[in-house]
C-alpha cells in the first residue's frame, strides 16, 4: 500500500504547498502527545497554528514573486517576536501610503481599502497592482483550500483506519462480506 | 451505486430530450447539419479531386452541397428565434448570409469549371469575396467573439460549442440534484463547485441552526440558480471580451485578412486591407481615442452586445465616427487624460480577469458592485482555509501520523480517485441522516452503519465531543467537500466511481 507516485506536475504551487503543509501537521502532531483530550484551549491553539502553518506553506510554496506572499512570510516571521514592532510599521505603512485622489477611485475609496485590509500586503501599493495581487491570491487561496480538504480527508481515513484496527477486526469482516 | 447510475443516465437523457425540445431545435438543427455539411465540403471534394477529377463528380459534390445549403438556409430562414437569449441573435444571422455567399461563390465556381477545388481556393476568383468576408469576419467576430477565422467556419462550432454549453447548463437543471454527475463543462463545474461553497459558506455563517433537510433543499436551489449564472458565465465573459474587440476593429481587420489570405490569394483582400489600415491610421492618428472609446464604452455599458446590431450596420463607418467625436470633444490630445486613460484601461482590464475568477461576478456590471463581490468572495475563502484547518485541529489528536503513505497516493495520483469516490457516493443522500450518523461515531463501535457499506463511513469524522455546531458544520461541508475533492483531483471520474466503490470500501477495511 505504500506506492509512492510521482505527482503529475512536480513543481506546481499544489504540490509544493502539499509537501510543506503536511511536513508542518506532521510536526505538530509530533510535538503534542498523542490522544491528550484535548481542551477547548488546546485545540485553539491547534488551530491557531495550524492556520499559520497553512498560510506559511501556501506562501512559501509561491516563493516571493508575489508581493502578498512576501508579507505573509514577513507577518509570520515578525509575529513572533516583534509584535509591538509590527503594529508599529504597519501604522506607518498606513501614513505613508497615500491613496491617490483619483476622481475615479473616490467613488471606489470604501471597497478599495477593504480589499487592501483582505490582501496581505495590500497597503502599500496602487490599485492596479492591487487588483493583480488579488486576482494571483484568490487563486492562490482556491488551491489551499481544496488541498486542505483533501489532507483532512486523508487524515479522517487514517482515523477511521487505527480506529478499526484497534479493536473491530471480526466486526470488520463481517461487515465486509455483507458490503459484497 | 444504483443512485449514481440513475443520476447518470437521467442526465443523459434530459440532456438529450432538452435537445428535442422544440425550443432548441431549430437552432441546433440549423448548425449541426450546417456543420455537416462543412465538414462533407471540405472533405468530398478533396477525394473526389484526388480520385477521379473528372467534371462529373465534381458538379455532383457541388449540386449536392448546393442542395443541402440551399435547405439550410430555407430551415435558417424559417428558424424563429424563439430562443429569448441574446446569443441567439448574432446566431441567426451570420450563418444565413455566408451561406448566400457561399451559395453564389458555388453557383459561380460551376461555371469556371475544371478547378480542382483544396479547400477554399474557388472563392479566391471572385473580386467581391474579400470585402464581403471581411465584412461577415466582422459580423462573425463581433456577434460571435471569435477572430482570424473563416466566418462560416467559424460560426457552426461557435454555435454548437454556446449551445452545448448553455443547454448543458439547463440540463443540470432539469436533472436536478447532482450536477456534477453530468459534467459537460469542466470550467462550469469547477466554478459551480467554488461559488456554491462560497455561497454556502455565506449561508451557514448567518443561519444557526439550519435543518437537515433544508440543507438539501436550499442547496438544490442554490445548485439550480447558480449553474445558470455560471453557465452564463462563460457567456458574458467571451461577451465582455467581445465588447471589448469593438476597438480593434479596425486593427483586427489588417490582421484578419492576411490570415484568410492562406486561402483569398486576391488583390481585392488587399485593397480591403489598405482600407482597414487607413482606419488604423487614422485611428492612432487621433492618439487612441478609440481605444480610450472603447474601453469607456466596455465599463459604460458592460454589456456589449446590443450595441453591436447597431454597429453591425456600417461595418466601415464607426471608425470614423468615433475619432471625430472624440476629437472634438477635445479630451483625446491631453497626456494627463492620455495616461489615465491606459491606467484606466489596464483597471478594467484586470476587472475583468478577476470577474473570470469569481463565480457569479457576470452579471454584475461597475466597479463598485464588482468590487464587493471580489471582496466577499476573498472573505469567504479566507474563511474556508480556517474552517478546514479549525477541522483538522479537532480531528488531529486521534491520529497516529501514518499518512504518508495514504498521501502520496490519494492526492497526487489518480488513485485520488479513493478519496473521491467514499465522498461522491454520498454527499446527497447523506444529507438526510447526517445527525444519526455523527453522533454514532466510530468509538461506539456499535452502530457502523454498513448496510450500505459504502456510504456513511466517512460520516463521523469528528466526533467524540461532536457539539451541534460542529457536527452541522461537517454535514454542511460534506457537499462541499463532493465539489471540492472533485476539483481538488480534478479527474472526471464521476463516470467511474461506482465500479470502483466497491473495492475501495474494502480496501479501507483490510
Amino acid at each position: 500500500m505504500t506506492t509512492q507516485i510521482i505527482p503529475s506536475n512536480p513543481d506546481s504551487i499544489k504540490t509544493r504547498f502539499t509537501y510543506s503543509f503536511v511536513r508542518a501537521l506532521k510536526k505538530l502532531n509530533k510535538s503534542r502527545g498523542a490522544s491528550v483530550s484535548p481542551s477547548m484551549k488546546e485545540t485553539y491553539r491547534r488551530y491557531h497554528m495550524i492556520r499559520v502553518a497553512s498560510y506559511a506553506s501556501m506562501a512559501s510554496a509561491v516563493g516571493s514573486k508575489r508581493a502578498w506572499s512576501r508579507a505573509v512570510l514577513w507577518k509570520i516571521r515578525n509575529r513572533t517576536s516583534h509584535r509591538a514592532l509590527k503594529k508599529k510599521s504597519r501604522i506607518h505603512a498606513l501614513t505613508r501610503t497615500k491613496v491617490r485622489e483619483n476622481p475615479r477611485s473616490d467613488l471606489n475609496f470604501h471597497q478599495e481599502n477593504d480589499l487592501r485590509k483582505l490582501v496581505p500586503g495590500g497597503e502599500g501599493m496602487d490599485f492596479c497592482r492591487l487588483l493583480n495581487e488579488t486576482a494571483h491570491y484568490i487563486k492562490c487561496l482556491r488551491t489551499q483550500a481544496t488541498t486542505i480538504v483533501v489532507v483532512w480527508a486523508v487524515v479522517v481515513v487514517g482515523v477511521i483506519v487505527g480506529r478499526i484496527g484497534d479493536g473491530c477486526g471480526g466486526w470488520v469482516e463481517m461487515s465486509v462480506t455483507c458490503d459484497k | 451505486m444504483e443512485k449514481e447510475n440513475l443520476f447518470l443516465n437521467c442526465g443523459s437523457e434530459q440532456f438529450q430530450n432538452f435537445f428535442c425540445n422544440p425550443s432548441w431545435e431549430n437552432s441546433v438543427e440549423q448548425n449541426d447539419p450546417f456543420e455537416s455539411a462543412l465538414s462533407s465540403m471540405v472533405s468530398s471534394p478533396v477525394a473526389y479531386a484526388t480520385a477521379s477529377g473528372n467534371n462529373d463528380g465534381e458538379n455532383i459534390v457541388i449540386r449536392e452541397l448546393i442542395g443541402r445549403l440551399g435547405s439550410i438556409c430555407n430551415s435558417g430562414e424559417i428558424s424563429p428565434s424563439t430562443n429569448t437569449s441574446r446569443y441567439s441573435t448574432p446566431l441567426n444571422s451570420p450563418p444565413k448570409v455566408n451561406l448566400s455567399m457561399m451559395d453564389n461563390q458555388i453557383r459561380r465556381n460551376l461555371q469556371n469549371s475544371g478547378n480542382n477545388f483544396p479547400s477554399f481556393a474557388p472563392f479566391s476568383t471572385d473580386p467581391g469575396f474579400a470585402e464581403r468576408a471581411a465584412r461577415f469576419s466582422c459580423y462573425a467576430k463581433l456577434g460571435l467573439n471569435n477572430d482570424s477565422e473563416l466566418p462560416h467556419r467559424l460560426v457552426p462550432q461557435l454555435d454548437s460549442g454556446n449551445l452545448s454549453r448553455v443547454s448543458s447548463n439547463q440540463s443540470f437543471k432539469f436533472s436536478g440534484s447532482p450536477p456534477m454527475g453530468v459534467q459537460e463543462n469542466r470550467n462550469a463545474s469547477l466554478q459551480e463547485g467554488i461559488s456554491a461553497s462560497y455561497r454556502r459558506l455565506g449561508r451557514f455563517s448567518r443561519s444557526s441552526t439550519p435543518e437537515k433537510t433544508e440543507f438539501g433543499d436550499s442547496r438544490e436551489n442554490s445548485s439550480v440558480s447558480e449553474q445558470i449564472p455560471v453557465g452564463e458565465n462563460g457567456f458574458k465573459g467571451q461577451n465582455n471580451s467581445n465588447s471589448r474587440k469593438r476597438k480593434s476593429v479596425p486593427r483586427g481587420k489588417a490582421k484578419e485578412i492576411p490570415a484568410k489570405d492562406v486561402n483569398v490569394a486576391s488583390e481585392n483582400s488587399e485593397s480591403s486591407a489598405k482600407r482597414s489600415k487607413s482606419y488604423d491610421e487614422s485611428s492612432i492618428e487621433k492618439g487612441n481615442t478609440i481605444k480610450a472609446d472603447a474601453s469607456e464604452s466596455d465599463k459604460v455599458t458592460g454589456d456589449g452586445n446590443q450595441k453591436q446590431p447597431k454597429e453591425n450596420a456600417k461595418p466601415p463607418e464607426p471608425p470614423k465616427d468615433y475619432i471625430h467625436v472624440r476629437a472634438r470633444r477635445g479630451q483625446a490630445t491631453d497626456a494627463h487624460s492620455l495616461a489615465e486613460r491606459v491606467r484606466r484601461e489596464k483597471i478594467s482590464e484586470r476587472m475583468k480577469v478577476l470577474q473570470e475568477l469569481v463565480p457569479g461576478c457576470n452579471k454584475v456590471t461597475g466597479k463598485a458592485v464588482m468590487l464587493d463581490e471580489i471582496i466577499n468572495y476573498v472573505q469567504s475563502l479566507q474563511r474556508q482555509v480556517e474552517f478546514l484547518s479549525m477541522k483538522l485541529a479537532i480531528i488531529n489528536p486521534n491520529m497516529e501520523f501514518n499518512v504518508e503513505a495514504l498521501m502520496s497516493k490519494d492526492i497526487f495520483g489518480s488513485r485520488g480517485s479513493f478519496l473521491h469516490n467514499l465522498y461522491t457516493s454520498d454527499a446527497y443522500p447523506s444529507q438526510s441522516q447526517p445527525g444519526q450518523n455523527l453522533h454514532n461515531g466510530i468509538p461506539n463501535g456499535t452502530e457502523m452503519p454498513f448496510q450500505n457499506g459504502r456510504n456513511q463511513s466517512i460520516q463521523m469524522p469528528t466526533l467524540d465531543n461532536a457539539s451541534e455546531p460542529v457536527s452541522q458544520a461537517s454535514t454542511f461541508w460534506e457537499d462541499d467537500l463532493h465539489s471540492l475533492v472533485q476539483m481538488g483531483f480534478g479527474q472526471n471520474e464521476t463516470q467511474s466511481f461506482h465500479a470502483i466503490l466497491p473495492t475501495a470500501s474494502l480496501t479501507i477495511f483490510i
